[in-house]
């Protein structure tokens, strides 16, 4: 057993109903309150100037009013890829090591109600989706696996790297890849390369969302072609192009070839291997997405039960044969099981065609999908709507009263007791935070921030 | 479309030519060469012909031409810091008269006076412009960029030791605003074994720096300006230069120039230069703890950098023949550099990289061709640049500041690859100067460049190739006219055409699975004038004015096939450039003074920017925008005051208001919060200076910089503006040297950063401390 197991063998898997960062139930705290247990939102916002931007870490009493600016307030700081608050007390700065990017750094709120930063800062590697289980922040991407395992053609096999934060020990270790247990190719026995869309944990199990990628260099080489499906040959590519996650080289086949598929892994703990794994044939991939970016769409609800989103994206491909035939819907796997059972929901047919690019879960067996304004099949679309599922009524309740000149909406939420707050940047207004009444489905304008966007919001409890 | 516009320059060419043909007769002609008194060309000497308005300057060789009808003149021979000389002349019509003059010096200082001279060749033109002299280092460790910092509104930030990333910020401008030329030929797409932070200053004769307003010989969407690097044109039958220096962090120099000229008119030159270093030096950097993979900020230790080996070698080789009935001057070229460059950190300075690193070569042959018939002169050369750079990061362990190792769950440092880019850039300019009479000249430039680039792959046993190219193609014509009222003023206005075509990959569909070759083409217009006044006193007053513009790159136009989107209608970014300079010479007993000071004013707009949308779950994309506008007002004042053969003084120093001009955010109403606020991450408070002490052969050289401190991030967002600014900087070095035999042979000992400052260009990234120099150098001519 090498350092990094032992190391994990002792950490104390904390089973949690509902996950991650941005779906805490936290009430609000009064300004002025007495109460021993002090707390400010956090808001980390971006100015962008003639030339740049600058990012600041701005507190703020309440979500639901009032008005904060940047100019000449708060903590400048470095910026980040994805703010991740955990447990309402520590705020980590996810900054991945690529291009122009600093180290990922974290925060706290100090007694003197001000962000502070931790001295600690941590060299991490490139992730496409991230997840909070127990103490860690766990962040996971699909990439080369050691060159130990290269084949005949020099291709290594795409492999799980993971990074975990422990936001109390102050720890980031990477997962040991030399060993062969996380190769992620062929994962789901059809020779494919996967990628892992997020993490939500329900029994004490992490459940993810599994993105199949089609054939990697390795994939498409292996025993002289045979994952290659009949009909499919003309999509390997004959030489190299693309960039970022959307890269492919040359002997790669892009994008799945079964897109009328759509899988669950169920990990048994924070070391992420051996999983089992559930398969539904009435839902596409779960996982939203923009360009070469991947959302996570299995989410567990209050109650334990695993809601798996998906929005059928592949129907943009452009390869008839890479498109679903499924519409956009929900299953689910619930709670304390590993396989799905017949709930199913067709969003497309409730929302007009329309499907969705993220969820989030909103409370209770309520989830937030943030909506496209048309559906795949017209020109244009763009995700600058919002509905409210209710999973337990089957009901899909578009939300009301939205600016109607939205430009973008923020990648973080944050939940509490019937409301889940979003933030917005309409054109011609500063950015602000919404609040979404989950039982009505309206939205309510509360703190406008004086900046250019919202990068993240959350709720900080005095630590120090 | 380039058809277009060189069947258009072929029609004006034709032109000119046929007006050359109606020269009018009972003409003579007065040719020669203004030498000094110990046999050097004098460039850009006057002679005019006394009591008429017949005027030339001479060129980079002495040779000077002028036409005027029969008769007897008083010939006048003048040069900036030299006697001037009458000498009568007699032009009969039809007839080649020839007379070689030879100028004392004002002062018995040769040296002295022939640098102050050299200076005053480009600052005498009506434009912003300045030129360094580089042979005054030729005894230095310097390279190129180290003169270039002396430049009035000119900084250079670098990332580190010799082979370290270079920025050239101009007036405000930087990266590519500011564009780089050598010998009039561009260098977009050359390697960066020939940047100018890789060569060393004996390379040049001279630097010269155009702010804001640009010549038309100089056909470059240079928005802030251009640097063009002049190599010496020897007048010599044969020299050699040749010098090696070594110093701390185990580095080595090198430089051999040789060459010869024969009397049938060929000529040949080599000139090889080499550099290498480990660039070991001493910074404080955190610590990576590879038990906790924390990195402790408040705990800084005081650690050797590991990877940062740098060393590359260039030979350049030239052919030519000069004085034939065919060209006046006809070269050709070919020079071979290479590079190998360890990468030791991230843009900051916590990132620590063991493994990767970069090498590459280029192949530049080279044309030029000069030739000058009655009135009109054409100047023609072309280059190509073939070359490869390969990344390389395939570790499969991290490393520390203590070079402590610890297995990666991916190979790459950063990122895996092993990569060639494929580069070819070609690039042909042809230039006309027809002068109508003594008073007026018209100039016509075309310049054109190619820019194809192809990625491989090498992580596979069987390499891959990119599906589509990357290619740009830009022409740039420019036409000027220029007025001389008698000698004291001048008067030039220009027009400028660019054109652009592009084509690459661009997705197309959302789900990034389908890629097409695209092309797109951009046109745009500039314009400006240069004026100057000789007035009394020895004043020289100038005013320019250029709309410049700057094209979109491709990535600008097509986005990175990713996340990055770019846009098919950026505008091109465009500058109002204004610039006033005021001078003045004087010369009393045995003191030469030049002080110069320029105000600069700049009102840019449409600045193409990454502008980052909110995107989530880890990642954010970003996409190219025009966005932006900048004001920029400045100040430059700069001097050099010397004192017979042993005392020189040089004073410069820059105040640049860099301000942020635009009132709203991106394609809205809202406002934009930084309007008014100092822009960031710019130096805008510099100043430089230097004392050199000479003894006989023995000179001592003082030199200092300071930088004024500047925030990283804008300057009115937040409350701990004081976390991210590189603070004010104080640089001191110190040089002896020793010339035998007057300068055959030279020793110099030099200690740079003598104080061992912690000093940074950039944020967060330590340059070197304390370090001790030696170098030799030889020098003989005939």
């Amino acid at each position: 057993m090498n350092a990094y197991m032992k190391y994990l063998s002792n950490i104390h898997i904390i089973a949690i109903g509902v996950l991650a960062a941005s779906c805490t139930d936290t009430p609000d705290v009064p300004a002025g309150d007495n109460t021993a247990e002090e707390a400010k939102f956090i808001i980390a916002a971006t100015v962008q100037d003639s030339k740049g931007s600058s990012n600041v870490l701005l507190t703020a009493e309440s979500l639901d009013e009032g008005q904060i600016s940047a100019v000449g307030n708060g903590l400048i700081n470095d910026g980040a890829t994805q703010w991740v608050f955990h447990g309402n007390k520590y705020l980590y700065a996810l900054t991945y090591n690529q291009g122009n990017a600093a180290t990922t750094r974290s925060y706290i709120l100090g007694n003197d109600g001000a962000v502070k930063a931790r001295d600690l800062e941590y060299k991490v590697s490139r992730y496409s989706a991230y997840g909070i289980n127990g103490n860690e922040i766990i962040t996971t991407s699909t990439g080369d696996g050691p060159k130990s395992f290269a084949d005949a053609n020099g291709y290594l096999p795409k492999t799980l790297l993971m990074t975990h934060l422990d936001v109390v020990n102050e720890t980031s270790l990477q997962n040991n890849t030399a060993d062969g247990s996380y190769n992620m190719e062929n994962y789901l026995g059809n020779g494919e390369y996967v990628t892992l869309a997020g993490l939500t944990n329900s029994g004490g199990r992490i459940y993810t969302g599994v993105f199949p990628m089609g054939l990697s260099q390795y994939g498409a080489a292996a025993e002289g072609g045979k994952w290659i499906r009949p009909g499919f040959e003309h999509l390997v590519a004959t030489a190299d192009g693309g960039s970022n996650s959307s890269a492919y080289k040359k002997g790669e086949l892009q994008g799945t070839q079964y897109p009328d598929e759509c899988w669950v892994a169920i990990y048994k703990d924070n070391t992420m291997t051996n999983p089992i794994l559930a398969k539904s044939n009435r839902l596409s991939s779960p996982a939203g997405r923009f360009k070469s970016q991947y959302y996570q769409s299995v989410w567990a609800s209050e109650s334990g039960n695993v809601y798996v989103f998906s929005p059928s994206y592949s129907k943009i491909m452009t390869d008839a044969r890479q498109r679903t035939s499924l519409p956009a819907a929900v299953g689910r796997i619930p709670a304390g099981t590993t396989s799905f059972d017949d709930y199913y929901f067709d969003i497309e047919a409730a929302a007009g065609g329309r499907s969705f690019m993220r969820v989030w879960p909103a409370g209770g067996e309520r989830f937030l999908l943030q909506m496209y304004d048309r559906p795949f099949s017209q020109s244009g679309y763009a995700a600058t709507d919002f509905a409210i599922f209710d999973a337990a009524a089957k009901q899909l309740t578009f939300v009301k009263n939205l600016p109607a000149d939205i430009e973008s909406i923020g990648s973080t939420v944050h939940n509490k007791t019937g409301k889940i707050y979003v933030s917005i940047s309409a054109k011609d207004s500063f950015p602000a935070i919404y609040a979404i009444d989950t039982a009505t489905a309206t939205a309510t304008k509360g703190l406008t921030v004086e900046a250019s966007t919202i990068a993240g919001f959350g709720l900080l409890n005095i630590t120090e | 479309m380039i058809q277009g516009y060189a069947k258009y320059f072929f029609a004006l060419t034709t032109l000119l030519f046929s007006l050359l043909a109606s020269a009018n007769t009972g003409v003579g002609t007065l040719v020669g060469k203004v030498l000094t008194t110990s046999g050097d060309a004098i460039d850009y000497a006057n002679v005019y012909l006394k009591g008429t308005a017949h005027y030339t300057t001479s060129n980079e060789d002495g040779k000077y031409k002028i036409e005027a009808p029969a008769g007897h003149y008083m010939a006048v021979y003048s040069s900036v810091g030299y006697e001037s000389r009458e000498v009568e002349v007699t032009i009969q019509s039809g007839q080649f008269i020839k007379k070689v003059v030879k100028l004392a010096p004002t002062t018995e200082l040769k040296e002295v006076v022939v640098t102050t001279n050299t200076l005053n060749k480009v600052r005498n033109s009506a434009f912003n412009a300045t030129a360094i002299d580089a042979k005054r280092w030729s005894n230095s460790n310097k390279n190129l960029s180290d003169a270039l910092n002396k430049a009035p509104g000119v900084k250079i930030r670098q990332s580190g030791g010799v082979g370290s990333d270079m920025a050239v910020t101009m007036d405000g401008f930087s990266g590519r605003h500011v564009k780089v030329f050598i010998d009039g030929v561009p260098q977009e797409g050359a390697s960066s074994a020939m940047g100018l932070n890789n060569i060393p200053v004996g390379y040049a004769d001279r630097i010269e720096v155009y702010r804001g307003v640009v010549p038309v010989k100089f056909g470059a969407d240079a928005i802030g300006g251009v640097i063009n690097i002049v190599t010496p044109r020897n007048s010599r039958r044969w020299w050699l230069d040749a010098s090696y220096s070594g110093g701390s962090f185990n580095t080595h120099r090198s430089n051999v120039r040789f060459g010869q000229r024969f009397k049938n008119g060929l000529n040949y030159e080599l000139n090889a230069f080499q550099n290498y270093s480990d660039n070991s030096y001493w910074i404080d950097a955190p610590v990576e703890d590879f038990n906790t993979g924390a990195i402790n900020r408040r705990k800084p230790e005081h650690v050797r950098r590991f990877h940062d080996n740098y060393h590359n070698e260039a030979i350049v080789a030239k052919i030519g023949i000069a004085e034939k009935f065919w060209a006046d001057r006809m070269a050709f070229g070919l020079s071979y550099s290479r590079m190998y460059k360890e990468i030791q950190t991230g843009v900051r300075q916590e990132i620590v990289y063991g493994g990767k690193h970069r090498h590459g070569y280029s192949f530049t042959p080279t044309f030029e061709y000069s030739k000058t018939i009655k009135s009109l002169s054409v100047n023609a050369n072309a280059s190509m640049n073939i070359n490869r750079t390969t990344n390389v990061d395939t570790s499969s362990v991290k490393y520390n500041w203590r070079g402590e190792t610890s297995p990666l769950n991916s190979p790459g440092e950063q990122s895996y690859q092993y990569a060639a880019a494929d580069s070819r850039n070609w690039n042909t300019a042809v230039i006309a100067v027809y002068r109508i009479n003594e008073n007026q000249e018209i100039t016509l430039s075309n310049l054109h460049n190619g820019f194809h680039r192809r990625n491989r792959n090498l992580l596979a046993a069987q390499t891959s190739y990119d599906e589509i190219a990357k290619q740009t193609s830009k022409n740039i014509s420019g036409l000027s006219y220029m007025l001389r009222f008698d000698k004291r003023a001048q008067v030039s206005a220009f027009a400028k055409l660019y054109h652009q075509s592009v084509a690459g990959p661009l997705a197309t569909s959302a789900a990034q699975d389908s890629y097409v070759r695209t092309s797109h083409t951009v046109n745009h217009p500039g314009y400006g004038m240069a004026a100057t006044w000789f007035a009394p006193w020895q004043l020289q007053l100038k005013l320019s004015y250029e709309r410049a513009c700057r094209l979109p790159t491709i990535e600008e136009i097509f986005g990175d096939e990713d996340l990055e989107t770019g846009d098919i209608g950026i505008k091109p970014e465009t500058s109002h450039n204004v610039n006033l300079n005021l001078s003045k010479t004087a010369a009393w007993d045995k003191n030469n003074l030049y002080v110069e000071s320029s105000l600069i004013f700049r009102d840019t707009r449409d600045y193409i920017q990454r502008n980052i949308l909110a995107l989530s779950g880890g990642k954010s994309a970003a996409q190219y925008i025009n966005y932006g506008k900048v004001l920029t007002t400045g100040i430059s004042v700069n001097g050099r005051y010397s004192r017979a053969d042993w005392l020189s003084i040089g004073l410069g120093t820059t105040w640049m208001n860099v301000r942020d001009n635009m009132p709203t955010a991106p394609d809205s109403n809202k406002p934009n919060l930084a309007y008014g606020e100092r822009m960031p991450n710019q130096p805008w408070l510099f100043a430089d200076g230097d004392i050199t002490l000479k003894y006989r052969g023995a000179s001592l050289i003082y030199e200092g910089q300071f930088t004024k401190s500047f925030c990283y991030y804008a300057s009115n967002i937040g409350s701990n503006r004081s976390d991210y600014m590189v603070p004010d900087q104080l640089a001191h070095n110190v040089s002896l040297n020793y010339a035998i035999q007057n300068g055959r042979y030279n020793i110099s000992l030099e200690c740079r950063n003598l104080t061992d400052a912690r000093l940074y260009d950039n944020f967060s990234l330590q340059k070197a401390g304390r370090a001790f120099y030696a170098k030799f150098r030889i020098h003989f001519s005939e």
